[in-house]
């Protein structure tokens, strides 16, 4: 018994004896850079997002947030300068009324103290336009009593033969409650089928992303999910009604933009650079001397609305 | 590599051209004490110095000329014997060497260090399997990769880890051979041990450059494991009793002087030992929840021998061994009852069927068939009752490789001068590079129908095919060559890979005392082991080349020399330069524990190349034993997907120190002692971070940004270079001591140590974390780099008899 007593004693030993300890390794930042983000469309005003590179040790608090208020940008169209962008806070710099234009190459640079000078190029692709979308719902409920509906899309559209074309599709959900605007979810999610799951370069957040390697210049079509909803019990009050408006939109996104798209998503999805069984990812930019994206698409949106019928409440089906 | 070819079988004839009358010794050298062959004996002429040496059964062939002759045959740890007789026809002459007695080391020769004067091969190492035996050991359990580690050119993996990484290459770049036949996974305990049982074995040969033509199919090393025969002269068992392993080993003669066996079987019992522990925990927690987990390994070397004639000789031998962990639960009340049984299980089979035969005096040949198969398999069930309803849910994950081989070598020996191997092989794999199989059955009121299928991926099926052919000769008697041809072929899906790999070595006796070599070989790779850079995960998955992953190739160039000093040390020292070509790498962000159906979307192709030089100080004789190994080297690797740049080698070390001693006091006592030292490893670390916007749904409307909002933002760690971090120097102090003892049954020794002695936290991972202790300014923890460790300071007991 004693052996028995002395056989567990060292076994508990053996393991509690992994140890952490703190190392005194400072990771010094070789260079502070600058940091470019932006995502232009013709649809919105030309703004672009200036930060600059931390310490990883560095506080990450609202109050400690490394954006740049006070960096020259300018904005070119090839080589002639359109203007002088102006900072609007939070680092953000635009310049009120200027819409990009498709097919036109933008160009920024941002200086900023003794950082490098930074710049960045892109042009907005041509608009793929959605020829149809078409949707149904699959009512269930599952095993607790709760009503589930799944949503299906089936979108089409028509690929650009010739040229590589890449791809983003992505949601936004308006809520409403006896039409009044409670909430919107810019990033609602969308998901491939099981059966088209490999169609899909990426799931980058809450959107999708593919280019056309295997389908230039032909009609495509595809199914996605795009809301798994969950229902509660409770009814709601006679004569109440609830509209759930989806606003998806067709992005036609420069190479670049869908290469950082999708290294981000990839860095998200491997948990980021603390999952030790997974290898590091570098996140794409092609921001000269510095980090971050100067993106550009060019959306075709459509809207499908469903309302939840009088009396049938939260629980109801759609 | 016509004129290659040309070369080389000019060279060839010209060595074995014009000699006189001249007659052969042959015959197989042996162990006195138990009648095993004694691999890489030296036999030879007193009188000229002209000699060989035995192979891998034990064979020699010594062709000398006509008259009288003394013949010497000698072996590290043996004393030599001297036959001398009038040659005047061909002889078969079988020897027994008897093993020395180390206080006695002035009568003792440097044999072994003679050997490797002669030898034109170099980047070779033969592991002295007694010294082994005497050093302090991880857990009690002698482990013959822990101590290939120790050698100058092979870098360990992560801490505790049995893996090995030779001049600069990847884990799977080793073919570790078991009696000629491939094991793919040599891990029990997620790589904490290694699946060889030292008992078992009778030779373990490294090799890490200057390929011999006959080895091939991997690119930077061979490990030649050779399981003992069993002794041939009386039924002996020897065993060990451990902290969390016990091992014995039966050897002895079926019939005399013609058949005898060894089986050696080894257990784990940290499931036995914590079963208490969890039963007095249920108990603990009531009668409705139980839980029991636990883990063990165990394994079985076997093999026979049967000797039909001298000329003729037939072993088989089997080796199997199984990891397996598991967790049950069961939990009942009156209404519910479940049950969940999870398992993980891991194992090798190898078998192999060899016939020797020797032709005549000049031409020895083995033939064999073999086995070989690594599976993995990973399982859950569970059964569900409800009032309503009762459910059962069975998943199983399994992927694995199967070969079966069939070769055919020869040893044709010509004249003294010259040994000529030649041989040809076919192996016909089986990938299964993960298959899920999933169940789901409602015996009555479930919603859901029953399912039943099987998905992932295919098996894959593959052919490889092998011929070589090699000439050790010498010219004159300061230089001896060693040239030869390895052709290679694999077919898969329709395609099929070729690839001829020229080998060279040379030697130039420069005195007495020094000899100078050099080598060359190329070699190429059909296999990948897609594997993490951590711990060695079961679920290391073997999959084959394919139309777009190519085979890997390497070449390899090293110049050394090996010196006598007194003919007590052996000391070498040679430099390398490795150039490897289309090896593979995961993608940034590709996960390790994921089973990715397309396996092939999670790698990328580059090339690596590496360089250094090794020095070994070496003692095999007296009552101190050990080595002194030390390797300054780089690795590089660049892979267009994962950096513009080149990057160094996780396993890049600048400076790799091991000190091995073993004293033995008196024939009741010996110690052991180890301490390694090594450049921290390369690693992957965020030096800094910055802000990625949302810049989705439409710019930034509805979530801030222009207006003076803020943005939506996240954090993203940068990570711009592939290894830009060392981690701090690994080093650490084993120690160990053996106490023996006669008893009227046997003998039997007691041996304590400790592992980590100074209790040094070495490097298993680091990664960025909070430390909670220490709070900045703002009220926040400070962000700190965490270093985890394991294994510090280790003591082990173990209990070994023998009789």
């Amino acid at each position: 018994m004693k052996k028995i007593v002395l056989s567990l004693l060292f076994l508990s030993y053996i393991m509690l004896s992994g140890c952490v300890k703190i190392l005194n390794d400072e990771l010094k930042t070789k260079e502070t850079k600058l940091v470019l983000n932006a995502a232009i469309t013709p649809d919105s005003v030309f703004t672009v997002n200036v930060s600059h590179t931390s310490n990883i040790f560095e506080d990450e608090s609202a109050d400690n947030l490394p954006f740049i208020d006070s960096a020259k940008v300018l904005l070119f169209e090839g080589d002639n300068l359109l203007y002088q962008l102006q900072n609007t806070g939070y680092g953000f710099y635009s310049n009120p009324g200027f819409y990009p234009q498709t097919g036109k190459q933008y160009k920024v640079t941002v200086s900023y103290g003794t950082y490098h000078d930074i710049e960045s190029v892109a042009s907005i692709p041509p608009k793929v336009p959605i020829v149809s979308l078409d949707t149904s719902s699959v009512f269930t409920t599952d095993e607790y009593g709760n009503n589930i509906t799944n949503f299906f899309g089936e979108i089409t559209y028509n690929d650009p033969p010739g040229v590589a074309n890449y791809y983003q599709l992505s949601c936004v959900l308006y809520n409403y409650y006896n039409d009044s605007l409670v909430y919107v979810d810019p990033q609602s999610s969308v998901w491939p089928t099981d059966e088209n799951e490999r169609f899909f370069d990426s799931q980058s957040g809450s959107s999708l992303l593919w280019s056309d390697k295997l389908t230039d210049g032909k009609q495509v079509t595809f199914k996605f999910i795009f809301l798994y909803a969950y229902y509660g019990y409770n009814k709601m009050a006679t004569d109440d009604k609830q509209t759930y408006k989806f606003e998806f939109h067709l992005k036609s996104i420069t190479k670049s933009y869908f290469t950082y798209l999708k290294s981000l998503g990839v860095y998200w999805e491997t948990g980021g650079s603390d999952n030790p069984f997974s290898e590091p990812v570098v996140i794409y930019s092609n921001v000269d001397n510095g980090y971050g994206i100067l993106g550009a698409y060019n959306s075709d949106t459509i809207s499908v609305s469903y309302t939840v019928s009088t009396g049938e409440g939260e629980g109801g089906k759609p | 590599m016509k004129k290659f070819i040309i070369i080389l079988l000019a060279i060839m004839l010209g060595a074995a051209a014009g000699h006189a009358q001249k007659f052969t010794v042959t015959g197989f050298v042996n162990d006195a004490s138990n009648g095993e062959k004694l691999l890489g004996a030296n036999v030879y002429n007193k009188q000229t110095y002209a000699g060989c040496v035995t192979n891998n059964y034990g064979f020699y062939s010594l062709t000398q000329p006509k008259g009288m002759v003394t013949v010497v045959y000698s072996f590290v740890g043996y004393q030599p014997l001297n036959l001398t007789f009038n040659l005047t026809a061909d002889t078969v002459i079988n020897v027994e060497l008897k093993p020395t007695i180390e206080l006695e080391e002035v009568e003792v020769k440097a044999n072994g260090i003679e050997h490797h004067l002669e030898s034109s091969q170099m980047s070779i190492t033969e592991l002295p399997l007694k010294t082994l035996k005497k050093l302090p050991v991880f857990f009690g359990e002698v482990d013959i990769m822990k101590t290939i580690q120790l050698l100058p050119g092979v870098q360990s993996g992560t801490e505790g880890t049995s893996g090995i990484y030779v001049r600069g290459g990847g884990p799977d770049e080793n073919l570790i051979l078991l009696d000629g036949v491939p094991v793919y996974n040599a891990n029990h305990l997620f790589g904490f041990f290694s699946v060889f049982n030292a008992d078992a074995l009778n030779s373990v040969t490294l090799v890490k450059g200057g390929f011999p033509a006959r080895y091939g199919g991997r690119l930077s090393s061979v490990l030649d494991i050779r399981m003992k025969e069993g002794n041939s002269k009386a039924f002996k068992v020897q065993g060990t009793v451990g902290l969390i392993a016990s091992k014995i080993t039966l050897e002895g003669p079926v019939v005399k002087n013609k058949s005898s066996f060894i089986v050696s079987a080894r257990r784990t019992y940290i499931d036995i030992l914590s079963y208490p522990i969890q039963l007095i925990a249920n108990k603990m927690a009531g009668n409705s929840d139980n839980f029991f987990g636990g883990y063990y390994f165990y394994d079985l070397n076997g093999k026979i021998n049967w000797r039909f004639s001298e000329k003729s000789r037939i072993y088989l031998s089997a080796y199997m061994g199984n990891d397996k962990a598991y967790a049950n639960s069961k939990y009942e009340s009156i209404d519910y009852k479940t049950k969940d049984n999870f398992k993980l299980r891991w194992g090798n089979i190898t078998t192999a069927l060899r016939w020797n035969y020797v032709f005549n005096k000049k031409l020895f040949a083995n033939f064999r068939g073999s086995y070989s198969r690594y599976n993995f398999l990973v399982g859950e069930k569970s059964d569900n009752t409800t009032p309503d309803y009762h459910e059962k849910l069975a998943f199983d994950y399994f992927s694995g490789i199967d070969d079966l081989a069939a070769a055919a070598d020869f040893d044709f020996v010509p004249t003294t001068n010259q040994y000529i191997r030649f041989g040809v092989s076919n192996i016909y794999h089986t990938f299964n590079p993960g298959v899920n199989a999933y169940s789901f059955s409602n015996q009555e009121g479930s919603d859901y129908a029953s399912v039943d299928t099987t998905f992932g991926n295919n098996k894959i099926y593959a052919n490889e095919i092998d011929a070589y052919v090699e000439d050790d000769f010498s010219l004159g008697s300061y230089v001896k060559m060693n040239l030869g041809l390895h052709a290679s072929g694999f077919y898969v899906k329709n395609t099929f890979y070729k690839s001829l790999q020229p080998r060279a070595a040379l030697r130039v006796i420069a005195s007495k005392k020094l000899s100078l070599k050099a080598s060359y070989a190329t070699m190429a790779q059909y296999v990948h082991l897609l594997t993490n850079t951590s711990i060695g995960l079961p679920t290391d998955l073997w999959v084959p080349v394919t139309d777009t992953i190519k085979p890997m190739k390497s070449q390899q160039v090293a110049l050394g020399g090996v010196y006598n000093l007194n003919d007590m040390f052996e000391i070498s020292l040679e430099g390398y330069y490795k150039w490897l070509e289309d090896v593979i790498s995961y993608k940034p962000g590709a996960s390790y524990l994921t089973s990715d159906n397309n396996w092939q979307e999670m790698i990328t192709v580059g090339n690596g190349w590496s360089y250094g030089a090794e020095l070994l100080i070496r003692k095999d004789m007296g009552k101190l034993t050990g080595w002194i190994g030390y390797t300054l080297s780089w690795s590089w690797r660049k892979f267009e997907e994962v950096s513009p740049d080149k990057f160094p080698y996780h396993y890049d070390r600048r400076h790799d120190l091991s000190i091995v001693a073993t004293y033995k006091l008196s024939d009741k006592i010996d110690f052991g002692a180890t301490w390694v030292f090594g450049t921290g490893a390369a690693i992957t670390l965020p030096y800094d971070k910055y802000i990625t916007i949302d810049n989705s749904a439409g710019g930034y409307a509805g979530v801030g940004g222009p207006g003076g909002m803020q943005p939506y933002y996240q954090y993203v760690d940068n990570v711009q270079e592939r290894n830009n971090y060392r981690t701090p120097s690994y080093h650490r102090l084993d120690l160990g001591v053996n106490f023996h003892k006669k008893k009227k049954w046997g003998e039997r020794t007691w041996s304590v140590g400790l592992y980590n002695a100074y209790f040094r936290q070495n490097y298993f991972f680091i990664f960025v974390d909070y430390d909670y202790d220490h709070y900045n300014g703002t009220g926040k923890p400070d962000k700190v780099l965490k270093q985890v460790s394991l294994f510090p300071g280790m003591p082990y007991v173990s209990y070994s008899f023998k009789f």
